[in-house]
């Protein structure tokens, strides 16, 4: 399933409903379609916002898959941002002076499973987040 | 959703493949946009069932349940409208009689599947409806709700 929308402030929410019904209809946990929902927020924010420089002629692109496994959506903007990420586990402090913002990414590593960015210099930076259909699938005992 | 650069409108495009299930999606993402544009839950209600309707019927028929071919679904949102389009790859196409067709309650007993109903429900509930097909692309439905406010009583 792919959704494409507008760099436009308010169509995250259109996004977050329709992956919800879709995370929903694929069995994940009401807590974990919560983690998905906040997650995919922040990563179309970021999109819409820094990626896209909220120009709406600019779109944002999120495709979800399905196996046995796992959920994984992707999202690209047309922007071309630097791929970073905080490490895992997140230190949630280490701002001298911590904003209310800036939090977007932290969040996003904190709650999926897996997260990768890719910049892309014809499709833009690409944000790929996993939620495994099993919790304990993520967690190792070697 | 703020009209942004003075653009009159903004497009959502949603690409589906074709599975029965993925109708459902289709309607709840079009309920959380009309349900932000200002619709009255009946029309909410009426606009999701007419888009069940179009999309099963692009699944099932113009598609013929072939997973791998997409069904596009295009909200375009206007300050006094939405227009949703559903457009199929036409592996089977739609006879333009079908689409006036007025089903009878008394055929509908004698039928198994109790299906037929699909084409007439989406010209009662939406305020414009309009069947095309395109040699190439595949068969489109055209559906536009008008977003009425309600009238300002003055004292």
């Amino acid at each position: 399933m792919q959704l494409i929308i507008p760099s436009v402030l308010g169509y995250e929410v259109v996004v977050r409903d329709a992956v919800a019904s879709f995370a929903q209809r694929y069995g994940l946990p009401p807590d974990r379609i919560e983690d998905v929902k906040t997650v995919l927020c922040e990563a179309c924010t970021n999109a819409i916002e820094h990626g896209n420089g909220s120009d709406p002629h600019r779109r944002v692109r999120v495709c979800c898959t399905v196996d046995e496994q796992s959920l994984v959506i992707a999202v690209c903007d047309e922007g071309e941002l630097p791929p970073t990420l905080p490490g895992k586990p997140v230190e949630w402090f280490s701002m001298p002076y911590p904003s209310r913002r800036g939090l977007g990414l932290k969040l996003i590593v904190a709650l999926s499973d897996e997260v990768s960015i890719a910049a892309d210099p014809t499709f833009g930076t690409c944000i790929r987040l996993v939620f495994y259909r099993d919790p304990r699938s993520g967690i190792h005992t070697s | 959703m703020s009209e942004a650069d003075g653009a009159t409108e903004q497009i959502i495009e949603m690409r589906l493949p074709s599975r029965l299930g993925y109708e459902r999606i289709a309607m709840d993402t079009a309920a959380s946009l009309a349900r932000r544009m200002g619709f009255t839950p009946e029309r909410i209600d009426a606009l999701r069932t007419a888009i069940g309707e179009a999309v099963t019927n692009a699944i099932e028929h113009g598609n013929q349940a072939d997973a791998a071919m997409k069904v596009v679904v295009v909200l375009t949102i206007r300050t006094d409208e939405l227009i949703i389009s559903v457009a199929d790859q036409g592996r089977k196409v739609l006879d333009p009689a079908q689409t006036f067709l007025q089903p009878r309650i008394t055929d509908a007993f004698q039928r198994a599947d109790k299906g037929g109903w699909g084409i007439w429900l989406i010209r009662e509930l939406m305020d414009e409806v309009e069947f095309s097909f395109a040699p190439g692309s595949g068969n489109q439905v055209r559906m536009v709700v008008h977003l009425e406010r309600p009238p300002v009583i003055k004292p």
